[in-house]
């Protein structure tokens, strides 16, 4: 409730001072009305989440535009449109009581914590479907209807948005009839507003299943990469993820993520470091174990960049011989910035708007050289009197007699340019 | 899932819809130009505000993004009819929009 009433009030502030700045004579003080009424916006973007854009608009609104504005009155001496005291003598008065009001309920507000600002807000829950599983390309149905058509081997889809609700998932071979044919794997999902959701199929040999993923953010603050792992062998019983780097005999550093079962989704691992890493799947084993096992896979060549999560899964795939594999299945997806912040805003400028962020950046450019040349011109037009271009003397026997055929007129010149100094100012 | 309660988008954009016409008021009945450049920065304001809050109502922050080349062009346009206003000063010492009806038809 505190909120609408902050609400309120501040935004009966910002429409009186954009009243104000309309009404007044005085061209400075519609300028300074109009600085007031950004500064409400600024707090109404601070409320809303989006404090990086508050505090441009507060830098460069506020500030740098306004102050260009107030530079032009200043030059023109247009801050009085009509002469005389003007009709609005209380103006001054309201514009200090208006700006009082602004920064006690801002500042109040801001200081006694009431309002949320680091709220994230619901967004659509969002789904997509990896395909680890053994087995030929699948179709997933939420609640019977096709959301993922013709998924690979490996294949990872895009994100599907979705209201939020409950849904029975069933999966199906590619291009079958979900009325005539028994699913392949039965799930149930209960999505909420703001989830971010990673359907993954497993297994092997008719022992399937589905098993969710949350993708989680990362603490922005955090410059690690962060590796979870999914065992996704339904034979091979318990794993563990082996960094054979390290001797075996210090084996509490060796074992990097303990005792995967199948389908689940085990430990989060934070990499500060980042170069090639070789890792290795060993069955998992208990305790003091005299001979280490064979490993199951040996992954080569993983890499992984900071500010990602990464789910390495442990797939089997059959090949076409009939021999199977065990290959290593990698998500990296960018780790989620809170809503709002620099990096967040960074991250979508640059991946999904460069091409017109750059455009702006020329569009400035266009526009200073434009100021320019439209405020340029005009000054060189006003430039009458030319000044004489006075040489230098030359040097060398046929300078020599050019000067001294000149003489007279070089002295001309310096007469001339006495005097016309302090006139030119 | 929290159970805070949040200014709903639509006072937002109400707001937004004032302010937007007090622009458009401005920019019709003042005659001064920088008055009606100020407007019209009012008026690309509560663009701003209500793109925030769309973009808050979605939980995208693409609508933060368009600020952001809102920002930028609202700053061209400043520094263009700035310099404008200044040369239509310099030719005839006035910049009072009545004024300027040359281009009449």
């Amino acid at each position: 409730m505190a909120e609408v009433i902050v609400f309120l009030i501040v935004g009966c502030i910002a429409i009186v001072s954009a009243a104000l700045m309309l009404i007044s004579q005085n061209a400075v003080h519609s300028a300074l009305f109009l600085v007031l009424n950004f500064a409400c916006v600024a707090f109404f973007f601070l409320t809303l989440g989006a404090p990086f854009i508050a505090l441009v608009q507060i830098a460069v609104y506020a500030g740098a535009i306004m102050v260009l504005f107030l530079f032009v009155i200043m030059l023109l001496g247009a801050e009085r449109m009509a002469p005389g005291p003007g009709p609005y003598r209380w103006l001054p008065r309201a514009a200090i009581a208006l700006g009082l009001i602004f920064l006690i309920t801002a500042g109040g507000a801001l200081a006694s914590g009431q309002i949320n600002l680091q709220a994230a807000p619901p967004a659509m829950p969002q789904v997509r479907v990896l395909h680890a599983a053994d087995a030929p390309p699948v179709d997933v149905y939420l609640n019977n209807q096709l959301i993922f058509d013709g998924v690979n081997f490996r294949d990872l889809t895009g994100y599907s948005s979705l209201p939020a609700g409950e849904y029975g998932v069933t999966v199906f071979p590619a291009g079958a009839d979900p009325a005539a044919e028994a699913p392949a794997i039965l799930g149930d999902l209960i999505l909420a507003d703001g989830d971010s959701t990673t359907l993954v199929a497993l297994g092997g040999s008719g022992l399937y299943q589905i098993t969710r993923l949350e993708d989680k953010p990362l603490p922005a603050a955090d410059e690690q990469a962060r590796v979870t792992l999914l065992n996704g062998l339904p034979e091979a019983g318990p794993v563990d993820l082996v960094d054979p780097g390290v001797p075996s005999l210090a084996d509490d550093s060796r074992v990097m993520i303990a005792n995967a079962r199948f389908g689940e989704q085990v430990e989060t691992l934070l990499l500060r470091e980042s170069g090639p890493l070789t890792w290795e799947i060993l069955p998992h084993t208990e305790g003091e174990a005299g001979t280490p096992a064979a490993p199951i896979a040996t992954f080569r060549d993983l890499e992984f960049k900071r500010y990602t999560n990464n789910l390495l899964i442990v797939a089997a795939q059959t090949l076409a011989n009939g021999q199977t594999r065990t290959v290593p299945l990698v998500i990296t997806v960018p780790t989620q910035m809170p809503y709002g912040s620099p990096q967040q805003i960074g991250q979508v400028l640059f991946t999904q708007y460069l091409l017109p962020f750059q455009l702006v950046a020329v569009l400035l450019l266009v526009a200073m050289i434009g100021a320019i040349t439209l405020t340029q011109r005009e000054l060189a037009h006003e430039r009458r009197p030319r000044r004489p271009i006075v040489r230098r003397p030359l040097v060398g026997p046929q300078a020599a007699s050019a000067l001294a055929a000149n003489a007279p007129e070089e002295r001309d010149v310096e007469a001339l340019l006495e005097p016309d100094k302090p006139a030119s100012d | 899932m929290q159970p805070t309660v949040f200014v709903p988008t639509d006072l937002y954009v109400m707001l937004s819809a004032v302010l937007f016409v007090m622009g458009v008021l401005g920019v019709l009945i003042r005659r001064n130009a920088i008055l009606v450049f100020m407007s019209v920065e009012l008026m690309l304001n509560a663009g701003n505000l209500a793109l925030v809050a769309f973009a808050r109502q979605w939980g995208l922050a693409n609508g933060q993004v368009f600020v952001f080349f809102v920002m930028t062009v609202a700053a061209a346009e400043v520094a263009v009819g700035l310099a404008l206003i200044v040369a239509i000063f310099r030719t005839k010492r006035s910049i009072d929009i009545d004024d300027l009806h040359e281009m009449k038809g």
